[in-house]
C-alpha cells in the first residue's frame, strides 16, 4: 500500500522525450534529447502544454497476464492456460516503467553565438522489476527447486528541473551543446528485495529475505502495527510497518545535472549525433528507512511436528510457529530517518545517425539508440525512422523500434506553420486495447505539445 | 501536387491511429478468476517427533488400561469378604432316661446265729444280712440329629460341654431304696460301683471315675435318707469312650446301672425296737425284716450344650464374591471385532487372611475360575493346580503363567470408595496359571473374524474351603472371623506372537472450500522407521469423499495406500503410495492390523515410533475460483 501511495505522483504526471521526433524537422524540443540541437526559430511554449509526454515501458503487458479461455477473459493462472503458452511470454527479468515529463514552461532563443533554451519541467519516473521465477512458481506450481525472486524492486522519482541550455556551431561540421539543470526533489522511493530466495529442497524448505525501503518524502512516517503471532500460550508481539502517513508536501531535495550533446555533419547526406542526458544527482534531505535489518531466514528444518495434541510441538502449535516465522520474513521495521542521501539520476545516452535521401532530400532516414542507464531499471532501444518534411509547415515520421521492451511502432506528426506549432506522436502505438480501452501491451506513449515559434 | 503533399502525412497519421484497436477477447469487467496450480512430484520434507505409545493410545485417567510401573496394563481390583466362619454348637436335649425300678432281695449270711443275740453294737464286722443291688440297667442315649450337628464337624475326639447357660453340664444319679425305713436308721452301701457314661471329664461328687470304662467306684458309703445322690459336673466328653458322630448325628448309647454293691445291715443300724436292753431280738428281727425291698436308680442329665470340640473338621468358606470385570472402558484401538489378544503374562493377585489359621492353625484352600464372556459365550480358565492353599494367617498369591519380574504394588479401591495400598513385592507365593494368557481372547475357539476382547470377565472363588483336618478345642458357635482380601487383575499389555489387533477408524471433517479444490493424483510418502514398540503393524488408508465413501480409482477399486511397520531397532524403509484421482477429500478410513511379536515384550508408554527423513511426494492440482 505504501508503494502504491508513493507511486501515484509519478503515474499522474506527464512528459518524456519523444524519440520518434529525434529526426523530425521543426520539432522544437529536440534539444531535450540532445542539447547540441538548436532550432531555426525562437519559441515559447504554451504553459504546461508545450511538451507533454507520457510513456509506459515494459516487457510484460496485460496480454501476457490475461488470456481468452473459452471466450472469456481469464488470468494466466486459469487451468485452461497452458504453462508453455504463458511462460513463453514471460522473461527472466520483467520490467515495467513509466516516465512522465511535463514541460511547465519552455523557451528557446538565439543568442550568445548559439541557441539557448530555458525550461521548467516536472519529471517523474517509475520502475518496477519483477523476476520471472515468481511467475513460473505461480503457474507451474511449486517444484523442488530454488526460486530467486531477488529482482523484485520498485523505484520512483518525482522532481522538478530548471534547465538552461546552450548550443553552438563549432565549425561547419560540428555542433555541440550543453544544459545545466537545477533539480528540486519532491520524492524518491526505492524498495528492494536485496535477497528473496525460496529453496524447496527435498530435505528442507528455506526462504531467505532481505528487504529494504528507502523513502525520501517530506513528512513521511511509517505507521506500525502490532500483532500477536505464534502458538497459544507462546505468542510474541510482532511490531511491523503496516502503512505510511504523509503529513504535508514540499521540496525535499536539491540537485544538479547536465545534458551534454554533439552533432557531426559528415556530409550533405549523413549526420551523426550523441548526447548524454541527466548526468547528475539529487541530495535528498531525509531518508525514511524500513527494513528487515538484514537477512531473515525461515526453514522447515527446525520445525518438528508431534502428533500428540498435548505436546508443545503439536501440529497446530507448530503450524502457528511456522506462521510466525513466515510473517517475520516480510515484516519491516521502522528504522527512522537515516539522514540525507544523494542519489544519481538515471542518465540517458542517445546516439543518432541520419541519412538524407539524395533523390528526395525532404525524406530522411534515421537510426537512433536510446539507453537509460539506471541500474536495475536500465533499458535500451533502437529506433529506425523515416522522416519527411514535404512542406515547410508540416513534417512527419514513422518508425519502428526494438529493444528491452520489445518492438514497437511509432509516429510523429508536427504541424508548424508560422507562429504556431502543434505536434502529436507516439513512440509506441497503443496497439490492441481491452474492451475498456486499457492497452494490452505495457508499451505505450502519448506525446503532444503546442508552442509559439517566432 | 501541393495538396497531395499536405494530405499525405495526415493519411499516415490516420493510418497510425488505426493501430489501436479494441480486442474484444479482453473484457476486464468479466474476468474468470479461476486459478489452477499444478504440483508434480513435489517433495515435502516433514520432521516428525517420535510418536510414543502414550500419545497414540491417549489413555484416560479412568480407563481400564492404565500405566503401572512404566507399562500398560489392564488393571482391575477390588476387595472381597467371606461370611463369618462359624461352626455352630449343638445341644443334646430332651434326654429321656428310664429310671431303674427293681426289687432286691435279702441275703442272710449262713453264719448268722440263729436265736441268739449279739449285744456288741460296735465292732462287729459282719452284717446281719444284706441286700445285693441288682444289675438292672437303664439305657442312656445321647443323640442329636443332623440338623443340630454341623456337617463341618467330621469326627469328634473330645467335646467341651456346658449346660447352655455358661455352667458345666450337670449329671445326677439318684439311688433310692424303699422298705427298710422302719427297721434301720441308715443304710450302709458297700462296694458300690456305678456303671455310667464313659469319657466324662469333670467333677464327681463322690467316688473314683474311670473315664475309659465309665465305672464310678464309690466304695462304701452310708446314707441316712435311704437314697444316695451322685452329682457330676461335666466339662467335656472324650469321644474315645464310644461316641459316634456320623452323618451329622451325634450318638452315644450306653447303659447305666449299679454294677456292684450291697446294702449291708449291721446291728448298729437297727432301730431301738429290736433291742431289748442290750440284747437283740433276733427272732423278731428275722421275722419282721422284709425279704425284699424296692430299689431305684434315676440318672438325670441336663441339656448338654456342646461348646467346642477336638477332632476333625472341615468348612466351606462361603460368600466370597468378586464383582465381574466389565471391560467397557477399553480404548477403541483394542475393542473392535477381529482383535484377539493373547497376553504374555497376565497376573491375578490375591491377598487374604485366614482367621482359622490364626486361632486354630487350620489351613484353607480356594479354587479359582476365570470366565471371560465374548459375545455372551463363556470361556473358563483355572490355575494349573486348581487354586491356592491358604496356609498362613496372611497370604499373598500371584497367579500367572510365569513369575513376573516384579510383583504388583499399587492401590486398590476399598468398599467405601477409598483406596488401600497393596504391596505384593514381598511374601508373595507364585501359583502357576498357564491358561490365563488366553483370558482376553477366549482361547483358541474363536475365529479371528469374530474375535474381540471379552465384554466381561468373571473371577470366581470356587470351592473355597477348609479341607478336613484335625482341630483342637475348636469353639463352636463362635464367629471366628471372615476371610477378607483384595484382588488385582493385572494384565500387562504384552502381546504374544499370535495376538491380533484389528482397528478401523474414520478420520474425517477435512473438507472445506480449499480442500475441495485439491485434486491429488499421486502421493508417495517415504520415510525411515524405527520403533521399539513390540508390534508389527500393517495398515491401509482409504481416502473418503464428502459422502463418507471410499474414493474409487480408475478401475473402480478404492484408492488406498498401505504400509508395514515392523518392530525393529534398525532403520527400515517405509513407503506409502496412493495413486488415483482423489477429489472432494474429506478424510481417511484407517484400517490397521497389528500383530504381536514373539519377544512377548510389554507395551510401555515410552515406546515410540520414530520416522526419519519423512518425504511426502505429491502430485496434483489446486483449482478454485477466487
Amino acid at each position: 500500500m505504501a508503494f502504491a501511495v508513493l507511486a501515484l505522483p509519478s503515474v499522474a504526471a506527464f512528459a518524456q522525450n519523444t524519440n520518434s521526433a529525434y529526426f523530425t524537422d521543426g520539432y522544437l524540443f529536440r534539444h531535450e534529447m540532445n542539447p547540441a540541437f538548436g532550432n531555426e526559430k525562437n519559441y515559447i511554449s504554451v504553459p504546461a502544454l508545450g511538451n507533454v509526454n507520457f510513456a509506459m515501458r515494459g516487457n510484460i503487458g496485460l496480454s501476457d497476464i490475461l488470456y481468452n479461455v473459452n471466450g472469456k477473459t481469464a488470468t494466466f493462472m486459469h487451468p485452461g492456460v497452458s504453462a508453455g503458452e504463458f511462460l513463453g511470454n514471460i522473461n527472466d527479468k520483467n520490467k515495467l516503467g513509466a516516465d512522465v515529463k511535463l514541460e511547465i514552461l519552455s523557451a528557446g532563443f538565439k543568442g550568445f553565438g548559439g541557441y539557448n533554451t530555458i525550461g521548467v519541467n516536472v519529471r517523474s519516473n517509475l520502475g518496477v522489476t519483477l523476476p520471472g521465477s515468481i511467475l513460473r512458481l505461480a503457474k507451474e506450481g511449486p517444484a523442488n527447486s530454488t526460486y530467486d525472486i531477488s529482482d523484485f524492486n520498485v523505484h520512483s522519482d518525482v522532481y522538478a528541473e530548471l534547465s538552461f541550455g546552450h548550443s553552438r556551431q563549432i565549425n561547419d561540421k560540428l555542433r555541440v551543446g550543453a544544459a545545466l539543470k537545477v533539480l528540486l526533489g519532491d520524492a524518491n522511493i526505492d524498495a528492494e528485495f536485496e535477497t528473496a530466495r525460496l529453496t524447496l529442497g527435498e530435505d528442507a524448505w528455506t526462504a531467505v529475505t532481505n528487504a529494504k525501503v528507502q523513502a525520501s518524502v517530506k513528512g513521511l512516517t511509517y505507521e506500525m502495527s502490532e500483532k500477536e503471532r505464534g502458538p497459544e500460550g507462546d505468542k510474541t508481539i510482532h511490531k511491523y510497518v503496516d502503512d505510511v502517513d504523509v503529513d504535508g508536501t514540499g521540496l525535499n531535495g536539491f540537485g544538479l545535472a547536465v545534458d551534454l550533446g554533439a552533432e557531426y555533419k559528415l556530409n550533405n547526406d549523413w549526420r551523426f549525433s550523441a548526447a548524454l542526458l541527466d548526468l547528475g544527482f539529487i541530495s535528498w534531505s531525509n531518508n525514511m528507512v524500513a527494513s528487515t535489518n538484514g537477512e531473515r531466514t525461515f526453514t522447515t528444518d527446525i520445525h518438528t511436528f508431534n502428533v500428540d495434541d498435548d505436546a508443545d510441538n503439536s501440529f497446530s502449535r507448530e503450524i502457528d510457529r511456522m506462521g510466525e516465522k513466515l510473517a517475520s520474513l516480510y515484516e519491516l521495521q521502522d528504522n527512522g530517518d537515516a539522514g540525507g542521501r544523494s542519489k544519481m539520476l538515471g542518465a540517458t545516452l542517445n546516439l543518432g545517425a541520419e541519412y538524407t535521401l539524395p533523390a528526395y532530400r525532404k525524406l530522411t532516414f534515421g537510426l537512433m539508440n536510446s539507453t537509460r542507464i539506471q541500474s536495475k531499471y536500465s533499458w535500451t532501444e533502437f529506433r529506425l525512422s523515416a522522416n519527411v518534411a514535404p512542406v515547410k509547415m508540416l513534417s512527419a515520421g514513422v518508425n519502428v523500434a526494438a529493444g528491452t521492451y520489445g518492438c514497437s511502432l511509432g509516429w510523429i506528426l508536427n504541424f508548424h506553420p508560422t507562429g504556431f506549432n502543434l505536434y502529436l506522436g507516439m513512440d509506441h502505438t497503443l496497439g490492441s486495447l481491452a474492451k475498456q480501452g486499457v492497452p494490452l501491451s505495457s508499451n505505450a506513449s502519448v506525446n503532444f505539445g503546442m508552442n509559439f515559434p517566432f | 501536387m501541393q495538396k497531395k503533399k499536405f494530405i499525405s502525412p495526415l493519411l499516415v497519421a490516420a493510418v497510425m491511429s488505426l493501430f489501436s484497436c479494441v480486442n474484444n477477447d479482453y473484457d476486464l469487467s468479466d474476468i474468470d478468476s479461476t486459478i489452477g496450480v499444478n504440483v508434480k512430484d513435489l517433495t515435502v520434507p516433514i520432521n516428525l517427533s517420535e510418536v510414543t505409545l502414550d500419545a497414540m493410545l491417549d489413555i484416560d485417567e479412568g480407563s481400564q488400561i492404565q500405566k503401572v510401573n512404566g507399562e500398560y496394563a489392564v488393571v482391575e481390583s477390588g476387595t472381597f469378604h467371606s461370611e463369618q466362619i462359624n461352626i455352630p454348637s449343638f445341644t443334646i436335649t430332651n434326654l429321656g432316661i428310664d429310671p431303674i425300678e427293681d426289687k432286691i432281695g435279702i441275703n442272710v449270711p449262713a453264719a448268722l446265729p440263729s436265736g441268739s443275740g449279739m449285744k456288741n453294737r460296735a465292732g462287729e464286722t459282719n452284717p446281719l444280712f444284706f441286700y445285693t443291688i441288682s444289675n438292672a440297667q437303664t439305657n442312656i442315649r445321647l443323640h442329636e440329629d443332623a440338623k443340630g450337628v454341623s456337617d463341618f464337624i467330621v469326627s469328634i475326639k473330645e467335646i467341651g460341654v456346658s449346660d447352655g447357660k455358661g455352667q458345666k453340664a450337670e449329671m445326677k444319679v439318684t439311688l433310692g431304696f424303699s422298705g427298710l425305713e422302719n427297721f434301720v436308721k441308715e443304710l450302709e452301701i458297700e462296694n458300690l460301683k456305678l456303671q455310667f457314661l464313659p469319657g466324662l471329664i469333670g467333677t464327681f461328687s463322690m467316688g473314683e471315675y474311670d473315664k475309659k470304662t465309665g465305672v464310678l467306684n464309690i466304695g462304701n458309703i452310708q446314707t441316712a435318707g435311704h437314697q444316695l445322690e451322685l452329682g457330676i459336673q461335666v466339662s467335656s466328653i472324650d469321644s474315645d469312650a464310644g461316641y459316634e458322630l456320623k452323618d451329622g448325628s451325634f450318638n452315644l448309647n450306653k447303659t447305666c446301672y449299679v454294677s456292684d454293691g450291697r446294702i449291708a445291715i449291721y446291728e448298729r443300724n437297727l432301730n431301738e425296737g429290736y433291742w431289748d436292753g442290750s440284747s437283740l431280738n433276733f427272732a423278731k428281727l428275722l421275722k419282721d425284716f422284709p425279704q425284699e425291698i424296692s430299689y431305684s436308680c434315676r440318672p438325670e442329665i441336663s441339656d448338654i450344650c456342646v461348646t467346642d470340640f477336638t477332632g476333625r473338621v472341615k468348612y466351606d468358606i462361603d460368600g466370597i464374591s468378586i464383582n465381574p470385570v466389565e471391560l467397557n472402558d477399553i480404548p477403541d484401538v483394542l475393542s473392535q471385532t477381529g482383535t484377539k489378544i493373547r497376553l504374555d503374562n497376565p497376573q491375578i493377585y490375591l491377598q487374604l487372611n485366614n482367621p482359622i489359621y490364626a486361632k486354630y492353625g487350620l489351613t484353607a484352600e480356594a479354587n479359582l475360575k476365570i470366565t471371560s464372556y465374548i459375545g455372551g459365550v463363556p470361556f473358563s480358565f483355572s490355575p494349573d493346580n486348581g487354586g491356592v492353599d491358604i496356609k498362613k494367617t496372611d497370604n499373598k498369591f500371584c497367579l500367572s503363567p510365569k513369575k513376573p519380574e516384579t510383583f504388583y504394588k499399587g492401590d486398590v479401591e476399598d468398599d467405601n470408595g477409598g483406596t488401600v495400598s497393596v504391596d505384593f513385592t514381598e511374601g508373595t507365593d507364585m501359583v502357576s496359571f498357564t491358561k490365563l494368557s488366553d483370558v482376553l481372547c477366549g482361547g483358541k475357539d474363536i475365529e479371528p473374524d469374530n474375535s474381540k476382547l471379552p465384554e466381561k470377565i468373571e473371577i470366581d472363588v470356587v470351592d473355597s474351603k477348609m479341607a478336613e483336618q484335625d482341630v483342637k478345642n475348636l469353639k463352636l458357635g463362635e464367629n471366628i472371623g471372615s476371610v477378607n482380601g483384595t484382588w488385582v487383575f493385572y494384565a500387562p499389555l504384552s502381546l504374544t506372537g499370535d495376538s491380533r489387533i484389528k482397528y478401523t477408524d474414520t478420520i474425517d471433517g477435512w473438507n472445506d472450500e480449499d480442500v475441495d479444490a485439491i485434486v491429488i493424483s499421486k502421493l508417495v510418502i517415504n520415510a525411515e522407521v524405527t520403533t521399539d514398540i513390540p508390534l508389527n503393524l500393517d495398515f491401509t488408508a482409504y481416502p473418503i469423499d464428502k459422502d463418507g465413501k471410499k474414493i474409487l480409482g480408475a478401475e473402480g477399486k478404492p484408492v488406498s495406500g498401505t504400509a508395514n511397520v515392523q518392530h525393529t531397532s534398525d532403520k527400515a524403509p517405509l513407503t506409502i503410495e496412493i495413486v488415483g484421482e482423489i477429489k472432494h477429500l474429506d478424510g481417511i478410513i484407517l484400517d490397521a492390523h497389528v500383530k504381536g511379536t514373539d519377544e512377548n515384550l510389554s507395551l510401555k508408554p515410552v515406546q515410540a515410533i520414530k520416522l526419519d527423513n519423512v518425504k511426502a511426494k505429491v502430485s496434483g492440482t489446486y483449482e478454485k475460483e477466487l
